[in-house]
């Protein structure tokens, strides 16, 4: 029964231009975002004697001071402070006096005050103005300068200033210790080796790819099948089979765990494919260059990664729609999408319990294998959150079914 | 007169009521994820035309709801009043509301003690909601599913993010662009698409 069932739902949605909107803002999404060959460059072998190898984290007290301090510099600058207060990102626009606090804190344990740390800064960058020919070169010229810290300045008295300052601007500010996500040095010729070594033995080239692509599908599968899934529970109403279906003999699990599981597959399925399609530049590179890709990423990364998205939108999309028979839903999980891409501070990793799981780089394969721990905790919530939520939604089916309940004990029609 | 102000009353507290407290929602919400002190022009014009424009999905989409059921929409065709009059009556509601939303977070930013053109603001803020709202209306009002008018209207949110440029003097977010002069082109697009949409829901479903 409900193999039968699930196969009808699956019709269903093929018949849905909700469906195939769907399809095309996917397929235009992730080939706008994906188009670009730069990860070709990862695959060159480092050399000894390179100009530079890149960039890698620090956990040096004084990178992490220098960092902590530039960012403040540059925030009292731009009299704005970047915060996160409820995992959205707010600007926080401190008063005089507030700002007027925060800038002699930047002024102690920098040793110079504002005006000689705005003229150095000005200077550094009237010095190599003519040189700005394109983005790379300003990125290094960027990396190139650096804040005075106050010699003898104790790392305990640094912390105390960035906690003061944090009170000042408010929860969730850079100076909660984000600041430790930007404290980048320069990467040796064996730190380049060792992270090229990762990506071709640990990550088969293709699991550098994949993230990539799971962190731009992510924010897809993250929204879009908010609106497939409220236009199937809508549907029944809408043909006017809602009383027929009612008065059938299947159970109302039966019912639901199939319509939920045609919606989950149906969703899945293009995903996967373009996952597929996604890394086989990746396959195709890689062999080329006689290095054994992982043919199999885009599964394991699709399953793990999105699958679980996708399972507790639709989740709970069914619930709320089933619940009140309106369009809801929409704005309450798009809100909810909202607030997780919006509570990103950085674009790489900082998983978190955030729905929407960013790892916008190709590579850095050994940050990941210390994050992707809290990765498959987040992952395994959202599953048996969406376990949950399905299983609610059967009795909520079933109350409708026995005849409703709802304000004057009826079932409240025509508001979606 | 009566006549129209009861149909819209009813409307409003049976099918508009959840969209409205949405909008309530939405609007106390702003002070917990936006700041709306101290801004400069060009902040204040990140909080309304990235943020409080979104109200214009929440009021306009709805407004087809009760005639997407067959039998509500073939009663109310039988009935000597046009329907484009009760359309209207709804529109011009939701309208005003969308002007509301919009003026009240340009209290708040005034409030705050940001600095901007109030009026310049709030003309431009109005134009891009009511003509992101305008979008969904008359797919809404083409397709005659709802879902369809919120996705499309979210998706072409979205899609300015990125290519808002590309899209001439229908981008969204022009005064943030610097561009406070295509007010009209929105608004008279937004009158135009609700006038479609109106009048294409008159005709048929």
């Amino acid at each position: 029964m409900i193999g039968t069932l699930f196969v009808k739902e699956c019709r269903q949605i093929l018949k849905s231009l909700v469906y195939y909107i769907y399809l095309v803002i996917f397929v235009v999404f992730i080939t706008s975002q994906m188009s670009g060959t730069e990860w070709i460059d990862e695959l060159d072998e480092p050399q000894p004697g390179q100009q530079n190898y890149g960039y890698g984290l620090s956990d040096s007290e004084s990178v992490l001071m220098e960092t902590g301090l530039e960012k403040l510099f540059e925030e009292v600058r731009g009299r704005s402070f970047l915060t996160y207060p409820f995992g959205f990102a707010k600007d926080v626009v401190p008063d005089n006096s507030e700002l007027e606090e925060i800038t002699e804190i930047l002024e102690y344990c920098t040793g110079t005050d504002m005006m000689g740390l705005e003229e150095a800064y000005t200077a550094y960058w009237m010095g190599v103005e003519g040189e700005m020919v394109d983005y790379e070169t300003y990125m290094r010229h960027l990396e190139g300068w650096h804040i005075p810290v106050r010699e003898g300045l104790s790392y305990d008295e640094f912390l105390a200033g960035m906690e003061q300052v944090s009170q000042i601007v408010g929860k969730g500010s850079m100076y909660d210790g984000r600041y430790a996500h930007y404290a980048k040095e320069p990467l040796s010729y064996e730190d380049a080796m060792q992270s090229y070594r990762e990506l071709c033995e640990k990550d088969g080239v293709t699991g550098a790819q994949m993230r990539l692509f799971c962190d731009y599908a992510g924010i897809i599968v993250a929204f879009l099948p908010i609106f497939v899934g409220v236009a199937s529970c809508l549907r029944d109403r809408r043909a006017k089979a809602d009383e027929v279906i009612y008065s059938k003999a299947v159970s109302g699990f039966t019912l639901m765990a199939s319509r939920y599981a045609a919606n989950v597959v149906m969703v899945f399925v293009p995903v996967v494919i373009w996952a597929f399609l996604a890394q086989m530049p990746c396959v195709y590179e890689a062999a080329s260059r006689g290095i054994a890709a992982d043919g199999f990423a885009f599964l394991k990364y699709s399953v793990i990664w999105l699958l679980p998205v996708i399972m507790v939108v639709l989740s709970a999309s069914f619930l709320i729609t089933e619940a009140t028979d309106t369009i809801l839903a929409i704005p309450i999980l798009f809100a909810g999408g909202i607030a997780s891409l919006f509570s990103a501070s950085i674009l790489t990793g900082d998983f978190g319990w955030k729905l929407i799981a960013r790892w916008n780089e190709f590579g850095g394969y050994g940050r990941f294998a210390q994050e992707a721990g809290q990765l498959y905790l987040n992952r395994g919530l959202y599953v048996i959150l969406a376990a949950a939520g399905i299983f609610l939604t059967v009795p909520v089916y079933g109350k409708k079914r026995e005849g409703g309940s709802g304000p004057n004990g009826k079932i409240q029609k025509n508001r979606g | 007169m009566e006549k129209y102000k009861k149909t819209v009353g009813s409307f409003l507290r049976y099918q508009y009521l959840p969209h409205l407290a949405a909008a309530v929602v939405f609007q106390i919400g702003a002070g917990a994820i936006l700041s709306f002190r101290n801004l400069d022009a060009q902040g204040a014009a990140k909080v309304m035309e990235m943020y409080a424009c979104l109200c214009g999905i929440i009021l306009l989409i709805p407004v087809f709801v009760p005639e997407s059921d067959r039998a509500v929409w073939q009663l109310e065709q039988s009935k000597m009043t046009p329907m484009w009059k009760l359309y209207l009556g709804r529109v011009a509601v939701a309208t005003l509301l969308v002007a509301v939303v919009a003026g009240i977070f340009i209290l708040r930013l005034w409030a705050g003690g940001s600095l901007f053109s109030v009026w310049v603001l709030w003309r431009g803020t109005f134009s891009e909601s009511l003509f992101l709202g305008a979008i969904g209306f008359f797919v809404c009002a083409v397709t005659n599913q709802v879902v369809l008018g919120y996705m499309v209207s979210v998706a072409y949110y979205v899609a300015n993010i990125g290519a808002a440029d590309r899209l001439g003097k229908f981008g969204l977010y022009p005064i943030l662009r610097g561009d406070t002069a295509t007010w009209p082109w929105l608004l008279g697009a937004a009158l135009l698409l609700l006038g479609a949409g109106i009048w294409l829901r008159e005709r048929k479903r």
